[in-house]
């Protein structure tokens, strides 16, 4: 089978048969519907120890479908998991013991107090984390005796991550770990994770915070109507897609759009609401737009100008319009 | 077994929060004993046994058919809508672990339960026992086995808290006052006694109220035969339909 042309890019890795080292995940043109609605259609990628891999794309687009038939919860219709090298509908018991897992709702009873369910879960495991260096490095300590029911959305949030990475896992698989989280809280969070990462766990996350997914993400995997849309390193996506900065130029000053597509040095152009937004990459793509704006006589007080980022690349690969989840 | 241990725990402080839980499992069957025996508790039934005597196995097969039918049905709709099972499935946690935790906690309970009521039934009514121990402990293994078996087959079916609640009450009041566990069957017209014949729970309180009293259980084939039925049933009907997770 050929590899998918995107994954076969990714950090110039190559995915042939001859691969030496297995990857921590494997995804293999992954499918699942439900009953007329393809979920997934078609879905390839690998992560490798060590990395941050994030998962991202539009509500529906079959984030958490992906995710759930990693975690062996959902049967795919076609195509193949692996985890560690084992498969997570019959190797549970063995993935699980290196695997800590954050679903995407915080579940425990309201009634349970963190000390207790920090006692059951680390007794899963061979060998636990002692609870309080995690309650600490999430913010929750002197939180042990308080009831789940009476924590705040966020200390909920982070007291699920506690629970993924009790077991001292070799790779975590967060649904979407920093939602509902404070500045504070997801510098935090972050901090840790990257601490766990330089200590050599694989993190595999899911999130809709374009900054966060730009800023530590290894690998970028965006995927759209169960497709995998685009992969590779952030900074490597944005110049593939010449994303280097991007002008924005308000429409009032009747700019022709095959004007515009004319420009020299443009990378890609996209006309959202009332602006025309205008990427370039090249060296040469500012002072062209500098020349075009003095030529159409547009002050320069109502061009805006600066650094293109994932959330540019993300929205124009998968639109601006709502989802239907 | 470290996982058995520490979730038993849990699981029995979380019983314990659980306010509706612990009425019924605790205090209601003392309020009917006080209540029951004050009233009707110096009436001769049989040899010398007074009604209050016998009133106590009902109370058991009472406590037992609420844990049961009540407790386990909710306590599986809970895990499963909050998301809990599901996320024992993505822990090393083997599923026998849950199951076993949940059915020793309904037994743990039931005992503390039973401890109480035979106290409270010592000390205010001075009760008498006359029957066979290792009889009356089977046939309330068995008994717990069918309730409990019936517990996780409505827990399966029911697929959310809402109608877990439901059934379980449902089923649960209709045994309760037609199995004589509340009013004697005696007390009942002859018709109805032939229909509630039919309410499993009868079985269950008549075969107790007489082992209570001496007789042996191998008399008592029929009923135990029905009720290994009903247990059997049960455990393919909860296999078959308990999940892990809510559909969505």
């Amino acid at each position: 089978m050929e590899p998918h042309p995107l994954l076969a890019k990714a950090n110039g890795r190559s995915i042939s048969k001859h691969c030496v080292k297995p990857s921590v995940i494997e995804v293999k043109n992954l499918q699942k519907r439900y009953g007329q609605t393809v979920a997934v259609e078609d879905i390839s990628f690998r992560v490798e120890t060590g990395e941050i891999f994030v998962l991202v794309g539009p509500n529906g687009a079959g984030k958490t479908t992906i995710v759930e038939c990693m975690e062996g919860l959902r049967v795919p219709d076609g195509g193949l998991v692996r985890i560690l090298g084992l498969d997570p509908r019959k190797d549970r018991a063995r993935i699980f013991q290196q695997v800590g897992v954050q679903l995407q709702e915080d579940q425990l009873l309201p009634r349970q107090k963190l000390i207790e369910a920090l006692k059951v879960f680390a007794s899963f495991y061979a060998d636990p984390f002692p609870y309080k260096e995690l309650m600490e490095a999430c913010g929750l300590s002197g939180l042990e005796n308080k009831f789940f029911g009476k924590l705040s959305g966020g200390q909920k949030r982070r007291f699920m991550l506690v629970l993924a990475l009790i077991g001292r896992p070799k790779l975590v698989m967060l649904d979407e770990p920093t939602s509902g989280l404070d500045p504070q809280a997801r510098f935090n969070i972050w901090s840790m994770l990257e601490q766990f990462k330089r200590e050599g766990m694989t993190i595999f996350l899911t999130t809709h915070d374009m900054n966060e997914a730009e800023e530590h993400a290894d690998t970028l995997c965006m995927v759209d109507h169960g497709k995998v849309i685009a992969m590779g390193a952030p900074k490597e996506l944005l110049q593939e897609n010449q994303m280097g900065v991007m002008v924005k130029i308000p429409d009032q000053r009747n700019c022709a759009l095959d004007e515009l597509e004319n420009i020299p040095h443009l990378g890609k152009l996209e006309k959202v609401q009332s602006d025309y937004l205008l990427y370039g990459i090249d060296s040469e793509f500012l002072p062209s737009i500098h020349r075009y704006v003095q030529a159409k006589g547009i002050p320069l007080d109502e061009i805006e100008t600066r650094k293109a980022n994932l959330e540019d690349l993300y929205l124009f690969m998968t639109g601006r319009v709502y989802r239907k989840e | 077994m470290k996982s058995i241990a520490r979730m038993f725990w849990a699981e029995i402080l979380l019983f314990v929060r659980e306010p509706f839980a612990m009425f019924f499992t605790l205090l209601f069957p003392v309020i009917l004993l006080l209540l029951f025996g004050s009233v009707y508790g110096h009436y001769d039934m049989h040899n010398g046994f007074r009604f209050i005597d016998i009133y106590i196995p009902s109370l058991f097969a009472m406590v037992i058919a609420n844990l049961g039918l009540i407790s386990i049905p909710i306590t599986l709709a809970e895990y499963r809508e909050r998301g809990i099972l599901k996320h024992y499935q993505v822990t090393p946690m083997p599923r026998f672990v849950f199951l076993t935790v949940q059915v020793a906690v309904q037994i743990f309970m039931f005992l503390i339960s039973a401890v109480l009521i035979l106290i409270v039934g010592k000390i205010v009514f001075n009760i008498h026992y006359g029957g066979n121990l290792f009889d009356t402990g089977l046939f309330l293994l068995l008994s717990m086995a069918m309730l409990y078996a019936v517990g996780f087959a409505v827990g399966g079916l029911a697929s959310t808290i809402r109608t877990a609640q439901t059934a379980g009450m449902t089923l649960f009041f209709i045994m309760f006052f037609s199995s004589g566990a509340a009013i004697p069957r005696s007390e009942f017209p002859e018709w109805l006694q032939h229909v509630t014949d039919y309410i499993p729970l009868s079985h269950v309180v008549d075969v107790l109220d007489d082992l209570w009293v001496g007789k042996r259980l191998i008399h008592y084939m029929d009923s135990t035969i029905l009720i290994l039925a009903i247990l059997v049933v049960a455990l393919i009907v909860a296999k078959w339909k308990f999940r892990w997770e809510s559909v969505s």
